[in-house]
């Protein structure tokens, strides 16, 4: 049981106010999504801190300051034990900053147009449009030389990923379902999208646009960044049938009060980590990937062009890409790691975890976010803006 | 119309007119009241509605100014990488856009436009299909992008919803702080639209005034019904005008009639509230109503009250004054008038009860006279048949006898000739006065003898009937005897001396007595027997009494039958003149003729001469028939006058009765001078006996008619004791050989030779003879023989009608022989 109580790092900001005890112990890979409803006033409670902080990072003189190290994640993205011992050792202090979702983090970074942070975490798909905006700053290889333990297939899974992007974790999307209420199991993605009338109202829908468009579109036969009208249209049709079975379009909580502990949800889109995670609280809780195969995802530590001290910024992703702590990272998050050298020295249980490493034909069937034109984004945009309430 | 209709018509209006005028000034006064209410009321709820849409107006503006103002969005417009909004902000861009619709779900579509009018970003809470998104072409759009304000509301029908709604834009023009230099022209980046639905004006609407009498209506700018607290249908046109007007206007809606009011809310929406005609005139019209039942009761009230008054100030003692003019008038007694006020009407009251005794008093007078002789002061005839009426319905009850006693004087019309009308007044007072006290008498014992009759008898009457007629009415006799006693006193007392004009007389009295039952059962049998018997004790040689019997001779009756048929014949013109002409024995010339009165009773035929001419002698209507005959004879003459005719002398017969009138010359001079006659047309032709009789007013009458220029005959001649010598004594000119001495010429020699020596005596004394009589030609020659001038004769001509005697009058000539007829008819 690896089941832990993570406190909020010291100089950290919660983006959201919301104090459900399965928030305060959510530790995923990419994606902290509020149980819906509020999430969007907290933003928007939250924005004025925000620009204070923002505001009194930028005129801090350094002299006056300890080294500081900002960092735009995930929040519980990382063995906290690691930071502490980045800090400990480099003598920078690391202040987080979190974001909720992709689309805060785009928020946060736009509004300040790539300002005010050294270091941001990027979802691979993301990396193209930062660099198109000028805000990542080429890596340089000389100055993490633990690049070397990356596998490079992750380094170019996604456009510019190589020269901007150091991968981080990878993983896949997935249902996590009681396997004790609902024996049947989960073949297919339209056993989600269409699902049996068991589920009504048992559902829990990740918040992320592309991934559930993308998920109906291999239910339905079609590439996850198909951009055929009519596929599309069929995917929405598809998304808004699906609705009565949906208890939520949010994020599980990763606790023992989450829904899928207690049974008011049998099924939710997760990602592999926190299936695991999961598993650890409720052994019935089990993980599947859909037979259409799924989101290969990735992410990336990226240093912003306007860092303040980008130098501290590429010591840090250096300190995490240390085979050990990469290692100890893994572990402790349940997430695969990119670093090779990391991964030999994970136990074997680890790598042999299905849910960790999918299979090769799990592997052949998925694929990652690709680039789609901006229409079809405004199109999943709109529609799932109506859907998401 | 009667007085009491008259005052109420004039008084009235001075009640109704101030009450109705008041009625209506009221009626008007609220309505107007009613009318400010409603208009207030509604110009509360139009501007309520506006003030309400400008607030939400507000609201919508304030949302896009704090859009616009975020970072975020700012971000996003000054974004020019399409993929970069899509894929990094617009998700939080619609999160923002969503969050705020879901907490104003009314802003159902919120919306990023590019400059161009493309729709980059659209955030709609509901499956909303999306018409187009391009918007540049449209003209909403064309209207914001050229408006002089960056913020724009525009009430318009939205194309994705169909539906009527506000739509709020805001304009952004924006530098880029990391490129633009600061003092660079802001440029345009985009729009940011918010349509929001109206629906809550129609939550408005119906929280304003739920009910159909009070509505709000929301209408676009041709009055089309947008939203409404009801359905139906509005017919609204000008609402422009009524919203710039800001009156109240009338429009139906759903079928009924609405009092309106409107108000331009925004450009493109008016905002009317309504309230039902009906409903809210339905106050005023019950109020209307009420007050006319005010204003009815009012009058009624005030009519009762005047009327009440007016009848017990004025029209009640109007009424008993005017009964009792009734009482006045019926029978002249004045009745209590029972009037005691100290107004006009009081004296009114007591001038009307002055004036109706005195008028009682004269009517009391005027009766007297009415039913008594005013000279005698005895009851008169009508007052007597009134009497003798009560009496024998009395008597019939009681089964007792009444006497009826018919008196006159003995021989009165000779002591008022000789003596004079003043004394024969006199004399008729005197007779009444002892009839009087000889009536009271047997009166007074009469009723002693009665005294124990429940009934008081009538009293004993006494009245005059005529000139020298007397009537006793003696009631509550046993028997019939029981008159002889008073009649026996009547004749004692009468008889007893008396002065007139300073000589003392003796008159006497006749009675006739008629009873009842025995000899009559009415007023008038019981007079007429009464006067039967009166003739029956003339007959008996006067002062005595009759009892009328009903053996009495049938002469006596049919004398009096037909005196009355007489008296009417001369009224009704039953009585005919016939002309017997007369003829010159020389020349066979027509001289004259004798008219000759007949009597053409239309129920007894013609009435023989012989028949009535005694009986109107009797009676004294000779005179009227005398009169009648001169009239008759004169109209005649100018009758023929008026034909061309030449008219003879006419020969009219004239009673000693009339010649006795000492007016009887004037009469007949100022009757020919009437029908414009001369004398020499007329005769007078008188007996023997008349001319002894009238004595010396006779002769002095006769003297007057020579002087007058008439002719004079003495008719029936030789007859009478009178010698001729005696006639030369007499003013006459012409003697009638009585028809006896004619008849007998050849039978009787006496006779023929009085004939003859008459002719000759009358040639000798200057007088014309005339034969009358003639029947044959013996006689008739005879006459020619002896040189009698003029024959009247059955032979000549029977007296024959006027119409016939016209014929005698044109021919000029009666056959005295067959030679001289045709001679006369030659010439």
């Amino acid at each position: 049981m690896k089941h832990r109580t993570i406190n909020t790092p010291e100089g950290g900001i919660q983006l959201d106010d919301f104090d459900s005890p399965g928030r305060s112990q959510f530790r995923g890979p990419c994606h902290r999504l509020g149980n819906s409803i509020g999430t969007y006033a907290g933003i928007l409670r939250a924005l004025p801190l925000i620009a204070v902080l923002i505001v009194s990072l930028a005129l801090v003189p350094p002299a006056f300051a300890q080294e500081e190290l900002v960092v735009l994640t995930w929040s519980e993205y990382l063995d906290p034990d690691l930071a502490e011992e980045f800090e400990k050792k480099s003598g920078i202090k690391i202040r987080f900053t979190y974001f909720e979702t992709d689309d805060d983090r785009n928020r946060i970074l736009a509004e300040h147009d790539g300002t005010g942070f050294d270091v941001v975490l990027v979802n691979g798909s993301n990396i193209a449009p930062y660099v198109r905006r000028g805000w990542l700053k080429t890596l340089d290889e000389a100055s993490i030389p633990n690049l070397r333990h990356i596998e490079p297939r992750w380094r170019d899974a996604f456009p510019h990923a190589r020269e901007f992007g150091v991968p981080y974790f990878w993983g896949t999307l997935g249902i996590a379902y009681r396997k004790d209420l609902f024996p049947d199991g989960f073949k297919s993605w339209n056993d989600l999208f269409e699902p049996a009338e068991a589920l009504r109202g048992r559902i829990v829908m990740i918040k992320t646009n592309r991934e559930v468009f993308g998920m109906a579109l291999k239910g339905l036969g079609h590439s996850m960044n198909s951009q055929d009208h009519d596929a599309l249209r069929a995917v929405e049709k598809l998304i808004e049938g699906q609705l009565p079975f949906v208890r939520a379009y949010s994020y599980v909580a990763l606790n023992e009060e989450s829904a899928l502990v207690t049974g008011d949800a049998w099924a939710a889109m997760v990602y592999n980590g926190d299936a695991i995670a999961l598993n650890e609280i409720d052994e019935n809780i089990a993980y599947v990937i859909p037979t259409e195969g799924t989101n290969l995802w990735s992410d990336y530590l990226a240093i912003l062009n306007s860092a303040m001290n980008p130098t501290g910024a590429a010591r840090f992703i250096d300190f995490l890409n240390r085979p050990t702590v990469a290692a100890r990272n893994a572990e402790y998050m349940y997430f695969a790691t990119p670093n090779r050298a990391a991964e030999a020295q994970l136990p074997r249980d680890f790598l042999d975890n299905p849910d960790i490493y999918p299979g090769k034909d799990e592997m052949a069937r998925s694929e990652a976010l690709g680039t789609v034109s901006p229409r079809t984004l405004k199109r999943i945009n709109t529609f799932m803006n109506r859907i998401v309430q | 119309m009667n007085l009491q209709t008259k005052i109420l018509a004039l008084l009235s209006p001075f009640v109704v007119v101030p009450l109705m005028a008041l009625g209506t000034l009221v009626y008007f006064q609220l309505k107007a009241g009613a009318e400010r209410e409603l208009e207030r009321e509604l110009a509360d709820s139009v501007s309520q509605a506006v003030q309400q849409f400008n607030a939400r107006l507000g609201v919508a503006e304030a949302n896009l100014r704090r859009f616009v103002s975020l970072d975020l969005i700012e971000r996003y417009l000054l974004n020019e990488s399409e993929v970069d909004r899509y894929e990094l902000l617009q998700p939080s861009v619609l999160k923002i856009f969503a969050g705020h619709q879901q907490a104003t779900p009314d802003d159902f579509e919120i919306r990023v436009l590019l400059p161009d009018g493309y729709e980059d970003t659209r955030s709609v809470l509901r499956d909303l299909p999306n018409q187009t998104e391009e918007e540049g072409e449209t003209a909403w759009f064309e209207r914001i992008a050229h408006a002089d304000q960056d913020i724009q509301s525009q009430i318009l029908r939205h194309p994705d919803t169909n539906q009527i709604a506000l739509v709020t834009s805001f304009r952004v023009k924006l530098n880029d702080r990391r490129v633009d230099p600061v003092s660079a022209p802001a440029k345009l980046r985009g729009y940011v639209v918010i349509s929001s639905r109206l629906d809550y004006l129609r939550t408005l609407s119906t929280a304003t005034g739920s009910s159909a009498e009070r509505l709000i209506l929301f209408t676009d700018a041709t009055g089309n019904k947008l939203f409404s607290s009801n359905g139906g249908e509005a017919d609204i046109t000008d609402i422009k005008t009524h919203a710039r007007e800001q009156s109240l206007f009338v429009a139906a809606h759903a079928g009924s009639e609405y009092v309106m009011r409107a108000s331009e809310v925004h450009h493109g929406l008016f905002v009317v509230a309504a309230r039902d005609a009906n409903a809210l005139l339905y106050p005023i019209k019950r109020l209307g109503t009420n007050i006319v039942i005010i204003t009815l009761v009012a009058v009624l009230m005030t009519s009762a009250v005047l009327l009440f008054a007016l009848r017990s100030l004025l029209l009640s003692p109007l009424e008993k004054l005017r009964n009792a003019t009734q009482t006045i008038g019926d029978d002249g007694s004045l009745p209590p008038i029972e009037i005691n006020r100290q107004d006009e009407i009081g004296d009114l009251a007591k001038s009307f009860i002055d004036m109706g005794q005195r008028l009682a008093e004269s009517h009391a007078h005027v009766r007297h006279i009415a039913y008594h002789d005013s000279l005698t002061g005895l009851p008169n005839r009508r007052q007597f048949a009134d009497s003798l009426t009560r009496t024998l319905h009395q008597a019939r009850r009681e089964q007792s006898v009444v006497g009826v006693l018919f008196l006159d004087i003995d021989d009165f019309k000779r002591i008022n000739d000789s003596l004079g009308h003043d004394a024969g007044d006199v004399l008729l007072k005197e007779f009444s006065a002892r009839l009087t006290t000889v009536v009271r008498g047997a009166d007074l014992v009469a009723r002693a003898n009665n005294e124990i009759a429940v009934m008081r008898p009538p009293p004993n009457t006494i009245a005059r009937i005529g000139g020298d007629e007397f009537i006793i009415l003696l009631t509550n006799l046993r028997q019939t005897a029981d008159c002889t006693p008073i009649a026996t006193r009547l004749l004692k007392a009468i008889t007893e001396p008396l002065t007139l004009s300073g000589e003392v007389c003796q008159i006497s009295t006749s009675i006739g007595i008629a009873t009842f039952p025995k000899d009559g059962d009415d007023t008038s049998t019981l007079l007429k027997n009464a006067d039967i018997a009166l003739y029956q004790a003339k007959g008996r040689g006067k002062n005595a009494y009759a009892f009328f019997d009903k053996a009495m001779n049938d002469a006596a009756r049919e004398q009096l039958e037909i005196e009355t048929g007489l008296r009417k014949a001369i009224l009704d013109d039953e009585l005919v003149l016939h002309y017997q002409a007369k003829v010159d024995t020389h020349t066979g010339a027509l001289a004259g003729a004798e008219a000759l009165v007949r009597w053409l009773s239309p129920s007894e035929g013609m009435v023989p001469p012989g028949t009535f001419i005694p009986v109107a002698e009797e009676s004294g209507l000779i005179d009227d028939i005398g009169q009648w005959v001169l009239r008759e004879t004169c109209l005649q003459i100018n009758r023929w006058r008026a034909k061309g005719l030449v008219p003879v002398p006419i020969a009219i017969n004239v009673s000693n009765r009339q010649l006795r009138r000492s007016s009887f010359a004037a009469d007949i001079e100022q009757t020919l001078t009437e029908f414009n006659v001369g004398p020499e047309l007329v005769e007078i032709e008188l007996t023997e006996t008349s001319v002894m009789d009238a004595g010396a007013q006779g002769i002095e009458t006769l003297k007057a008619f020579r002087a007058y220029g008439l002719g004079i005959s003495l008719d029936d001649f030789g007859t009478g004791h009178s010698s001729l010598a005696s006639l030369k004594q007499l003013p006459i000119d012409t003697v009638k050989i009585d028809r006896e001495f004619v008849q007998d010429i050849g039978d009787d020699d006496d006779n023929t030779a009085m004939v003859a020596t008459i002719v000759a005596m009358s040639k000798t004394l200057n007088l014309k003879a005339v034969a009358e009589g003639v029947e044959t030609e013996g006689q008739l020659d005879f006459l020619k023989a002896c040189g009698c001038p003029v024959v009247q004769g059955y032979l000549l001509s029977r007296p024959v009608p006027a119409a016939q005697f016209e014929q005698l009058l044109r021919n000029r000539a009666i056959h005295t022989s067959p030679l001289s007829i045709t001679s006369a008819a030659d010439s």
